[in-house]
């Protein structure tokens, strides 16, 4: 039946216009087609005909099928362009970069003014398109194509109100679906969704059919290229590349090493990240250890050299071991070892480890040892609180819920099925707590009527950043195509929707929150104020904070000595739950445009938290202006006197049930707790915390002489990594900020 | 009603007080007087004053409330008269930046046990409380009801101590501790006598008596270069353990400076025989290597 179907259309086509030049079947039923979407004469529409006669091809082809979807359109200009992408770079027979972004060949849009991307994306240079406008002036029809080209490029793909913003997202694609069936899989899956596919649908499935014969056509030119090359210059590695191509991933993976590849050209085509490595990697590593064609140094090695690429290209990508399976039983296996030791010394990938009660002993001292050798890898979850928070406040069902990982600095994520687009807000209570501060505290005759007037803002405000965030989200929506994610996520097949319109199975936004510790001890000032602990005029709190403490060191004094968050205080503790959850639970439940998927709060920070920080004024917990926020959910740097077992108890009473977004705590340890005598003692310090019901924990181990020495002389100290608002990275490269921050931060285990 | 304690701190988050993660509390006053201790804020029974001189802002807002004359200036900067103080504490609850303290405070067993149990979760895999001091066999009847306590909750007790002490103080706490942290200062009584107070005869007893009773013991050498780790010291080490068990492992403790900041805070001096330096890993292993030559083998 699905030949039949292709045929006619295949036949329609070439009536109209003779796009197919190539149409195989191959020995598994798959179409082997090529296409030339560059219509003769005839076929095509007034408007492609201008195009064409200005050079001007990727325009001419976005614009030839206007009435289609903008994925298809996309699609079609991804393929033209990728037939000219030359064959990747090659270190240590991986993939190592993408030779140069692909354009089509002979596209004069760049000379004239104007281009489109494989995203449908239009480039304009308004100076050229002006003077060629100029050339046309007379022409009403042709100037009309060309004015409306330009109000094309000028709709904008995404809004920056200057509140609730910050940037980026991270995504991991269908690495299990490209491994197990490769494109040919995927192929298949595409035409028989387009059996029960509206026009619509079939339109923008036409546009991922495009996309990923495109992308089988490029890893089979990249075949024939490191075979040639194997031949010219006698290089092992480009005969075993050339051979691996030759059958991935456009069919399914056969070794260890293809799947590596594999992995690495998802890394490059998609941005995307390793999701649970251990797991699907497994079977090719068992399998090819029986039949002895790898070692298990070898694989080491391969994963080594990929990691390495991350350092080279300073990206902060994450990978999760560990953890159950998706029937919910225990699946740590010898590759999760492996991450571990090949871990050891490096920063990335930033590593999350999956922690349950069942973990083997051997895995928590490896977690230790690789914590202990300074990279700040792995973080530890327990998976038990993302696993139940999914299932019961987002509704996912419980076999993908035990499939999380995280993307970047620990955003939530089901692996291949999820649009997180997770860093697309930043909710900065501590400006909102300051607004309510200076606007309302005068008028306030109690702490409790002063709390209410905070959560009433933050309820307020809140459902503001809801709506700024969904107006993004329903332009990027509208206006982004996104043909390669949408191919590569499960969901957009299925729903014929794209990665940007809510075809993802699941679609979150990580509600990233900034500056709650500085929240709760502000108000811990603000209760002292009231009750008369802090012996000041609500007049002499506002005036300080206007002039930034500058004429009254006293009372900065006198609030710096009240309890701080990290330091067991009941009355501070008690803060914490309260305000925290309420901040939580103004979020949770709140719906996103794309494909009515959830806001998800969380307390992530990446070095947000320093900028923020560095544009802000005054709080009333005795940070000064300019200075960075809290770096995680943990006390404020520098302000934990009582050691690690007491941050853990109080970070324990934040609301870690909804702790799915991920609630990051920053501990610095000092590498005496890792020595030989006392590294078996450490699991305690976190199954405490554990037990206690926290979610996360991330460490830098390093000890107080060292960090100085680093904020002294950065360079020098190139070796120093550290945990830093999230995510694992060098001292050096750090601004001077968050530098200080760092050297701040209590250092435990004296 | 609840006995009580002097402690003057508690530690959260101990690594080398016993097995696992410990809490420890420190227990205040001591029999002896060592030259190296680390703790000279617990010798006496008494609570102490203590000055962080780098902190001060030099405003002698202490100075003002003072009714005994401690707190002056002197060429600009702030002095304290450690001896003219009578601990009423006026001076703390007025210091802007908290370095005026009293160290030492007066608790009950049930509380005391309370602030413990809060690192409850902290204790898997061998962890537990540790009562250290000073001395803690100088208040057996508050260890005792606070390990008691404990207890009834599955607490692994460890009881550090210098060994001199009363039979009938150690029998007692002998009830609650699982295991004891039995110091090895020095080895021939004279010695023991000019370096730490008194002489060793009484705890080398007290150390044969406790193995002979069942306790499980480690001994903790704190290893002063130059002072305690000679010949002399090391063969009476060798006999002890020739006479109880040579199973007994025996923990070397690595001398350290942090005594001395602590020291001078509470206007205490600090040995200037005691080396300037702390002992070095080249040291350690150089050290438990002889041990090892005297057929001590199980060091740890």
């Amino acid at each position: 039946m699905i030949r039949q179907e292709l045929r006619r259309t295949a036949s329609q086509l070439s009536k109209t216009h003779p796009v197919l030049i190539r149409q195989e079947i191959d020995k598994d039923g798959v179409w082997d087609m090529m296409y030339d979407f560059f219509c003769t004469e005839g076929c095509s529409s007034f408007e492609y005909d201008f195009w064409m006669s200005l050079g001007m091809k990727s325009v001419a082809l976005f614009y030839l099928d206007k009435n289609m979807s903008l994925t298809e359109r996309a699609g079609k200009v991804l393929y033209e362009s990728m037939k000219t992408m030359k064959p990747f770079e090659v270190e240590k027979g991986l993939p190592s970069r993408l030779a140069c972004s692909a354009a089509i060949a002979g596209d004069e849009g760049a000379d004239r003014g104007l281009c489109v991307d494989g995203k449908g994306q239009l480039w304009l240079d308004a100076e050229k398109f002006s003077r060629l406008k100029e050339t046309f002036w007379d022409d009403p029809v042709k100037s009309g194509i060309l004015e409306r080209a330009e109000q094309d490029a000028g709709v904008p793909k995404e809004l920056y109100p200057a509140r609730y913003w910050h940037c980026g997202t991270h995504k991991v694609a269908d690495i299990e679906g490209i491994l197990s069936q490769g494109y040919d899989g995927y192929l298949k899956r595409i035409d028989r969704q387009m059996e029960r596919a509206d026009a619509a649908q079939r339109s923008f499935l036409r546009g991922l059919r495009y996309t990923a014969v495109a992308m089988t056509e490029y890893f089979e030119r990249c075949s024939g290229f490191f075979l040639e090359e194997y031949i010219r210059t006698g290089e092992r590695e480009y005969r075993t590349l050339g051979e691996i191509m030759s059958r991935t991933p456009k069919k399914s993976c056969g070794s260890f090493r293809e799947a590596i590849i594999v992995l690495r050209l998802l890394n490059l085509f998609c941005d995307s990240e390793y999701g649970r490595i251990d797991q699907y990697l497994y079977p090719y590593y068992v399998q090819d250890l029986e039949r002895r064609v790898l070692t298990r140094e070898e694989a080491k090695g391969l994963l080594k050299d990929m990691y390495a690429f991350l350092d080279r290209d300073g990206l902060i990508w994450h990978q999760v071991i560990g953890g159950c399976g998706r029937d919910g039983r225990a699946s740590y296996n010898d590759l999760t070892l492996l991450v571990l030791e090949a871990l050891e010394g490096c920063a990335h990938p930033h590593t999350s480890l999956r922690i349950r009660d069942d973990m083997p002993e051997e895995i928590w001292l490896a977690a230790m040892k690789a914590m202990g050798s300074g990279s700040g890898n792995p973080a530890l979850v327990q998976e038990e609180i993302f696993i139940k928070d999914l299932v019961e406040t987002y509704q996912i069902p419980v076999e993908d819920a035990r499939d999380f990982a995280f993307g970047g600095c620990s955003e939530i994520l089901i692996p291949g099925k999820t649009n997180v687009d997770s860093t697309w807000c930043a909710y900065n209570t501590a400006e909102i707590l300051h607004e309510t501060i200076y606007r309302e505290l005068e008028a306030c005759e109690s702490y409790e009527e002063f709390i209410a007037r905070f959560k009433e803002q933050t309820a307020m405000t809140v459902d503001e950043m809801v709506r700024h965030v969904n107006i993004r989200q329903h332009l990027a929506g509208t206006f982004l195509a996104d043909p390669v994610m949408s191919l590569h996520t499960v969901g957009c097949v299925e729903q014929g929707k794209g990665y940007w319109e809510g075809g993802a199975l699941y679609n979150f936004d990580g509600a990233d929150i900034f500056g709650n510790t500085n929240v709760i001890n502000s108000l811990v000032t603000i209760k002292a104020l009231f009750d008369g602990r802090l012996k000041v005029e609500k007049q002499r709190l506002l005036k300080a904070l206007k002039e930034d403490y500058a004429n009254d060191a006293e009372l900065l004094r006198e609030i710096r000595k009240l309890p701080k968050f990290g330091n067991g205080d009941g009355e501070t503790g008690k803060i914490a739950e309260e305000m925290t959850r309420w901040l939580f639970e103004c979020m949770i439940g709140k719906r996103i445009w794309r494909g009515n998927g959830y806001f998800i709060p969380d307390i992530i920070q990446w070095t947000t938290y320093a900028t923020l920080g560095e544009k802000m004024a005054t709080t009333a917990d005795g940070r000064k202006a300019k200075r960075a926020l809290a770096d995680s959910s943990s006390a404020m740097a520098g302000t934990d006197e009582k050691g690690p077992t007491v941050v853990l108890g109080d970070c324990a009473l934040l609301p870690h049930d909804h702790g799915a977004g991920t609630m990051v705590l920053n501990l610095s340890l000092a590498p005496f707790c890792f020595e030989e005598e006392n590294i078996r003692k450490m699991p305690a310090l976190f199954k405490g915390y554990f037990m206690m019901g926290g979610s996360q924990v991330q460490v830098t181990v390093a000890d107080a002489k060292k960090i100085q020495a680093a904020f002294d002389h950065p360079e020098e100290h190139k070796d120093l990594i550290v945990r830093i608002g999230g995510f694992t990275d060098y001292f050096y490269k750090q601004s001077r900020e968050i530098q200080r921050v760092v050297l701040e931060r209590t250092i435990y285990g004296f | 009603m609840s006995a009580e304690l002097r402690i003057f701190q508690i530690q959260r988050f101990c690594l080398q007080d016993g097995g696992g993660i410990r809490t420890t509390v420190f227990l205040q006053g001591c029999p002896l007087d060592c030259l190296w201790c680390h703790n000279p804020e617990g010798k006496s029974t008494e609570s102490q004053l203590s000055f962080q001189r780098e902190r001060c802002l030099q405003c002698l807002n202490c100075e003002k409330v003072c009714a005994y004359g401690v707190h002056s200036r002197q060429q600009g900067l702030h002095v304290v008269d450690f001896q003219a103080c009578r601990k009423c504490g006026a001076c703390v609850d007025v210091c802007p930046v908290k370095c005026l303290e009293l160290t030492g405070e007066r608790v009950q067993a049930e509380w005391l046990t309370g602030e413990l149990l809060k690192d409850r979760v902290f204790w898997e895999g061998g962890g537990g409380v540790t009562f250290s001091g000073g001395e803690p066999l100088m208040q057996p009847e508050g260890v005792y009801e606070t390990g008691y306590l404990l207890k009834k909750h599955r607490c692994h007790i460890a009881v550090e101590t210098s060994g001199f002490a009363s039979w009938s103080s150690i029998r007692r706490v002998m009830k609650i501790a699982d295991v004891w942290l039995f110091d090895f200062k020095t080895g021939p009584s004279s010695k023991h006598r000019r370096l730490c107070g008194q002489g060793n005869e009484r705890i080398l007893e007290n150390f044969r008596r406790m193995y002979e009773a069942g306790c499980e013991m480690i001994l903790r050498y704190p290893m002063v270069p130059g002072i305690n780790d000679g010949e002399e010291d090391f063969d009476v080490l060798r006999e002890i353990l020739w006479e109880t068990s040579m199973e007994i492992p025996v923990q070397v403790m690595p001398y350290h400076i942090l005594g001395k900041d602590k020291a001078q805070r509470i206007g205490k001096g600090y040995p200037e025989t005691l080396p300037r330096e702390e002992a070095g890993k080249a040291y350690v292993r150089r050290k438990k290597e002889e041990l090892r030559k005297k057929g001590i083998r199980f060091i740890i």
